[in-house]
């Protein structure tokens, strides 16, 4: 189990770096980044691992995220969000959003009704899913900031 | 089984045309007047109404990158 | 505060502030930051502000304390990619001049230096992209076949993304062109039977396109009460996410995939 949570930390933090580098955080961001995205994956894997559903362990790991990058934005020197963003990249449900579009083409194409419900329910389960995911982790993300106002938006100073 | 290998050699295919083309800058773009078969229009000349001044723009019309 | 004989008039200001306010939300900014950096900025030169943050527009009306002559001015948000490096600099800025460490003019120079100065190497990033998908493909459990499928499904398809955006093609064609040969790519490992999850190479194989910051910020707007700005940015990531599901289906049925 050890050895899994530390292997999915490691391709998380991977993950996260390559994926910021798209939207060309400071270079100095990229190791609190990795830091924060192999903390908040790792937690969602122990959690999902415990069958937390998949919302909640978001959710629950994005406020931990949160409250690392906003007690690091002052190290780090950059906003919370900087160093924030890019590490929950790795947990957006793209897997979800695509599947229900997926669906729904196949919703559209399908010829007979059982066909047709089959397919509605996959696009309705995924793209609920995904919002539902991508909600929570922002809210859980935010709460963070909300209480830590004044560290949040003096990280620059 | 024929089709999707026949997709997948041209992708291929495409992709090292694309990447050797790009390795030799100097092979296309130096030529002044190359003749083109095919050419992305820009939105200027989409929306273009007789009358208009014929001015180049080095405007991109679209640059998001997300 | 600034003391008033070094500071500028609204209308100075005014123009100063939509510029930087169209940057930032540009770059990629929560409403939020860039309401808060600009009220920090007019307060520190004795200036009230109001804001209207539109999607693609900007507008500020400035007021010196106290005083009823209004200047307004108006700015099209800058269409530049997304770049944290640009909002932590011009963030930094704001907290320079709310300090009082720079005036006005010095402001207005280094803005102008880091709007112009944001460079990325872009062959660091295409190989940071490909590794970090091939990542993506082992946290959904891809082994190390699929992981090398999918690197360098991700290399063309980024390279691709790259050429296409330098072109000025327009994004969601880029985005459906690049999700199709990635999937195609993707799908080497079906093609040629190797490793033993070639499903998971071709599903993780366009995540990189997935506009991640865009979801975020949306929702992050949302929470922030700024709603027509958070849509806007929702409809657009939404539009993205279309593209590339389009380009992945046209890759799965050339390749007589199925998606269920």
């Amino acid at each position: 189990m050890i050895v899994q949570v530390l292997q999915d930390a490691l391709f998380a933090a991977i993950a996260s770096v390559g994926f910021a580098a798209i939207s060309r955080p400071p270079r100095r961001a990229y190791f609190y980044c990795a830091v924060i995205a192999a903390a908040a994956h790792s937690l969602r894997f122990i959690l999902m691992s415990g069958d937390v559903n998949i919302v909640v362990a978001t959710a629950i790991s994005s406020f931990a995220a949160g409250t690392i990058a906003v007690l690091l934005s002052h190290t780090a020197r950059t906003p919370a969000e900087t160093c924030l963003f890019p590490a929950l990249l790795p947990m957006i449900p793209g897997m979800y959003a695509y599947r229900s579009f997926g669906a729904m083409v196949m919703c559209i194409l399908g010829e007979r009704e059982a066909e047709f419900n089959h397919y509605f329910y996959l696009f309705a389960s995924n793209g609920f899913t995904c919002v539902a995911i991508l909600l929570g982790m922002v809210a859980g993300a935010t709460v963070p900031m909300f209480i830590f106002k004044k560290i949040s938006f003096q990280a620059t100073r | 089984m024929e089709t999707p290998l026949i997709v997948w050699c041209c992708t291929v295919g495409l992709i090292l045309i694309l990447l050797i083309l790009r390795l030799m800058p100097h092979h296309i773009s130096n030529r002044k007047h190359r003749i083109r078969i095919f050419e992305i229009g820009t939105e200027r000349e989409e929306f273009f109404v007789p009358g208009d001044s014929l001015q180049k723009y080095d405007t991109i019309d679209y640059n998001d990158d997300f | 505060m600034i003391s008033e004989a070094s500071a500028p008039s609204p209308e100075e200001l005014g123009c100063f502030l939509s510029q930087y306010g169209a940057w930032l939300l540009g770059s990629g900014s929560t409403c939020i930051r860039v309401e808060k950096n600009i009220n920090r900025m007019a307060q520190a030169f004795g200036m009230d502000v109001e804001i209207t943050l539109l999607p693609r527009h900007l507008q500020i009306a400035v007021c010196r304390c106290g005083r009823d002559s209004v200047a307004t001015c108006l700015s099209a948000v800058c269409q530049t990619p997304t770049s944290f490096n640009i909002i932590t600099r011009l963030s930094e800025l704001s907290w320079a001049i709310a300090d009082g460490r720079i005036d006005f003019a010095t402001a207005k120079q280094r803005f102008d230096q880091i709007v112009c100065s944001d460079r990325q190497n872009k062959t660091a990033v295409l190989l940071m992209v490909a590794l970090a998908n091939a990542s993506f493909c082992r946290l959904f459990g891809g082994d190390a076949a699929a992981m090398a499928i999918v690197g360098i499904a991700t290399l063309c398809g980024y390279f691709l993304k790259t050429v296409m955006i330098e072109r000025g093609i327009d994004i969601r064609a880029v985005f459906i062109i690049c999700a199709l040969v990635s999937s195609i790519l993707g799908a080497t490992g079906i093609l040629f039977p190797y490793g033993s999850t070639p499903y998971i190479a071709v599903a993780t194989s366009v995540l990189y396109l997935v506009p991640g910051i865009p979801f975020l910020n949306s929702f992050s707007d949302l929470l922030h009460r700024h709603y027509i700005c958070a849509f806007s940015r929702f409809a657009d990531a939404v539009i993205l996410t279309g593209c590339l599901s389009a380009g992945l289906c046209g890759g799965m049925l050339l390749m007589k995939i199925g998606m269920f």
